[in-house]
Formats: C-alpha cells, sequence, structure tokens
C-alpha cells in the first residue's frame, strides 16, 4: 500500500475526473474503468502502480454496484462461480505479465499501446455496431455461439442454451488476463459475451459479471498491493468523485431523452485511445507538448461529456419542474435509489 | 460506513496478527477501498434522500 504526497491541486483534479467517470459510468452503464488507468499513466504513475491503482478502484466502484444488484436479484450463481475461478486465475497471470514487462523495462510503452489498440478497437466496434441506429441485437446474430459440448452433468444452464463450465471458465480467464495487465474490470467485454455469445438475459448478464469484477478485483487489488503497486491517495480521491457521479448519471438516463448512449462511448473510447496514443508518441520522441495533449485531450473530453451530460439533466428538471409536467409521485421515485 | 467498519475490522484485526508483513499490508489496503467505498455509498445515498425529499416538497408547495 502506498499513500503518497499528492498535491492538493492534482487531488482536486483527480476528484473532478472522478465525477466525470462516475457520471459517464451512471449514464452509460459501462466503460468507467477504462478510463482509470489511462489516467494514471497520462499523470505519469509508474506502469504497475497504475494497472494496480486501477484495479483497486474498478474493486471500489464495482462493490457498489454489486450492492445494488444484489437487492435487484439479478445476480446468477451457477453462472459466476466458473467465471469467477477463471478471471481470478487470468488476474493472477496478468499480474505476472505486468511485472514481467516491468523487468524488459518497457511497460509503460507496452501497456498504453495495448491500451490505445483495445480503446480503439472496442470504440470503432460499438460505432460501427450502431450506426444509423442499427440495434444491438444484430450485432448477437453474428457473435459465434460456443459450442455445448461435455456431459449434462458439467453443463449448466444459463440463457437461452447450454454451456459447459469450462467454457465459462475460458470467458472469465480472458477477461482476467486483460483486466490483471491493464487494470480494468472487464465488464466491456464479460458482458457482451455472455449476453450475446451464451445467450444469458442482459440484466442477469450485467448483474452477475458485477459480482465476478468484485471478486477478481479484489484478489488483484491484493495481489498488486503484496508489490506496493497501490496507491491509496489517487484511488480514494477518484472514488469520492465517482460515487457522486455515479448517481448523477443515473438520474441522468431518467431525466433525458433516450439518446443513441452506444454511440457516445464508442466516441468518447475513440477519444481517450487518441490520448493514450498521443501520449506514447510525446514520450518516444521526447516532446513534452504532445505529453501535454495527451492529458488534455483525456481529462477535458471526460469532464466536458460528464459535465454536458450533468447540466443537461439540470435543465431538463428544471423545465419539466416549471412546465409542471412533473407530479410529486413521479419526482418520489425519479432517479433510482441505488443507481 | 457501519458495514463498512464491519467489514474493514476483522481484516485489520487478521492482517496485523499475520506474521508476514507484505500480506497484511495488502490485506489492509483492500480493507481501507472497502471502507471508503462503503463509507461513501452510505454518505452519498443519505445525500441523495435529503436532495429529492427536498425537491419533492418544494414541488408540492407549489
Amino acid at each position: 500500500m502506498t499513500v503518497e504526497a499528492v498535491d492538493i491541486g492534482v487531488l482536486s483534479w483527480l476528484i473532478l475526473y472522478g465525477l466525470g467517470i462516475g457520471v459517464l459510468f451512471g449514464f452509460l452503464g459501462v466503460g468507467g474503468s477504462l478510463l482509470t488507468t489511462p489516467a494514471f499513466l497520462v499523470l505519469g504513475v509508474p506502469p504497475r502502480t497504475a494497472v494496480g491503482s486501477g484495479l483497486a478502484f474498478v474493486f471500489g466502484t464495482s462493490l457498489i454496484s454489486a450492492i445494488n444488484h444484489r437487492h435487484l436479484g439479478s445476480v446468477d450463481r451457477t453462472l459466476a462461480a466458473p467465471v469467477i475461478a477463471g478471471m481470478t486465475a487470468g488476474i493472477l497471470i496478468g499480474e505476472r505479465l505486468v511485472r514481467w514487462l516491468v523487468t524488459l523495462g518497457n511497460a509503460d510503452t507496452a501497456i498504453s499501446i495495448a491500451f490505445v489498440g483495445i480503446l480503439g478497437a472496442i470504440g470503432m466496434g460499438v460505432i460501427i455496431a450502431h450506426r444509423g441506429g442499427q440495434p444491438a441485437q444484430r450485432i448477437a446474430d453474428r457473435v459465434p455461439r460456443p459450442t455445448v459440448s461435455g456431459s449434462d452433468s458439467k453443463r449448466t444452464c444459463v440463457g437461452s442454451r447450454g454451456v459447459t463450465r469450462r467454457v465459462l471458465a475460458t470467458l472469465g480467464f480472458g477477461t482476467g488476463v486483460l483486466s490483471g495487465l491493464l487494470g480494468i474490470g472487464g465488464g466491456l467485454v464479460l458482458v457482451p459475451l455472455l449476453s450475446h455469445g451464451v445467450g444469458v438475459p442482459a440484466a442477469i448478464a450485467v448483474g452477475t459479471a458485477t459480482i465476478q469484477i468484485v471478486v477478481a478485483s479484489a484478489v488483484g487489488t491484493f495481489v498488486f498491493a503484496l508489490g506496493d503497486a497501490v496507491d491509496l491517495s489517487v484511488v480514494v480521491a477518484l472514488l469520492v468523485g465517482s460515487t457522486l457521479g455515479a448517481r448523477l448519471g443515473a438520474v441522468a438516463t431518467v431525466l433525458l431523452p433516450a439518446p443513441d448512449h452506444a454511440r457516445y462511448l464508442g466516441w468518447l473510447l475513440l477519444a481517450a485511445s487518441g490520448a493514450v496514443g498521443v501520449r506514447v508518441l510525446g514520450a518516444t520522441f521526447g516532446v513534452v507538448a504532445l505529453e501535454l495533449a495527451s492529458a488534455i485531450i483525456l481529462f477535458g473530453t471526460t469532464i466536458l461529456a460528464g459535465g454536458g451530460i450533468a447540466l443537461a439533466s439540470i435543465a431538463s428538471l428544471r423545465r419539466e419542474v416549471r412546465e409542471g409536467t412533473t407530479s410529486p409521485e413521479e419526482l418520489a421515485v425519479r432517479g433510482p435509489d441505488h443507481p | 460506513m457501519i458495514g463498512g467498519l464491519a467489514v474493514t475490522g476483522p481484516i485489520v484485526q487478521l492482517a496485523t496478527s499475520m506474521a508476514t508483513a507484505d500480506v497484511a499490508q495488502a490485506l489492509i489496503t483492500v480493507g481501507a477501498v472497502v471502507s471508503v467505498a462503503l463509507t461513501l455509498h452510505a454518505w452519498y445515498g443519505v445525500l441523495h434522500d435529503r436532495l429529492r425529499s427536498r425537491l419533492m416538497h418544494r414541488v408540492m408547495d407549489r
């Protein structure tokens, strides 16, 4: 555990950035952790600490989210167990990979390039899939289904088709390696795999993935903390902002007209990918201006996007109250208690 | 907050009684994240309820 003496100005920025991440996470439902580790890297946090602190942040946010999902009853324990086992093993492997990259001396560049690729690929994929308002179900039709094999006793019945525990554990393992290597929750990978690939109902996929992420990120936090690679001061600052932001973002989903949420997320991920890419170029060629530009792109996009959603929500609420279209009863139930 | 303390307390107690300092430190880190997250969740929950209640009263008074 590390508690660095962080400048109060940096802490304030991190709280504000956490608020932006939280609003976006609450509004879009996914992707919060994808913006955390890149921010640590842009701030110059050592790569291993950036990944470890990213996982600790994921642990804190997913824990709160899991409490809410437990109340909703959207967790399938039969489904969760093999994925948790696979994901935990994957995180341990991912941590080893980071350790190995650090010994090679190029962990920072390797992790940053991995982020550019993954954020860019997911961002482009989301934008293309939702081009022209195309519904998400069309992707599901194109995703190859896992082959059902093994005896019935080994098969766990999930969603519309059965799938072996081995397949579930493999899905969890792959996601876990990414989590341990990049310090992300993996929800953006795991939820589509479970819902579109395996056929689990979307609500159950989200709730179950949250529980899996809690357990796996707790193990990840522990493993990275063993090597003193978790900076609690930056994690707490981000949690302070993001916990409040997630509530605001969840309320915004009720207040604002249903936009094409997924496309917003796609553009945001592309911006984050560009920011990390610009930073890699700046570090490679020793151009300080590029490194500064990457920080401005990443922090600016997130804070402006989060702030825009918050301001639009406030304006919408004021308009509704002024026009008298919101009844006290509606207001009483509006905004989930547990976003 | 009570939930946070209830979880963190035993973890810290266990951690401090462990022989390996690294393991103890790692457990304290996990406990600290749990404690902070649950405390923030509880605080913002109370704040959320108060704001909503205020807003509701304002609409009812109109």
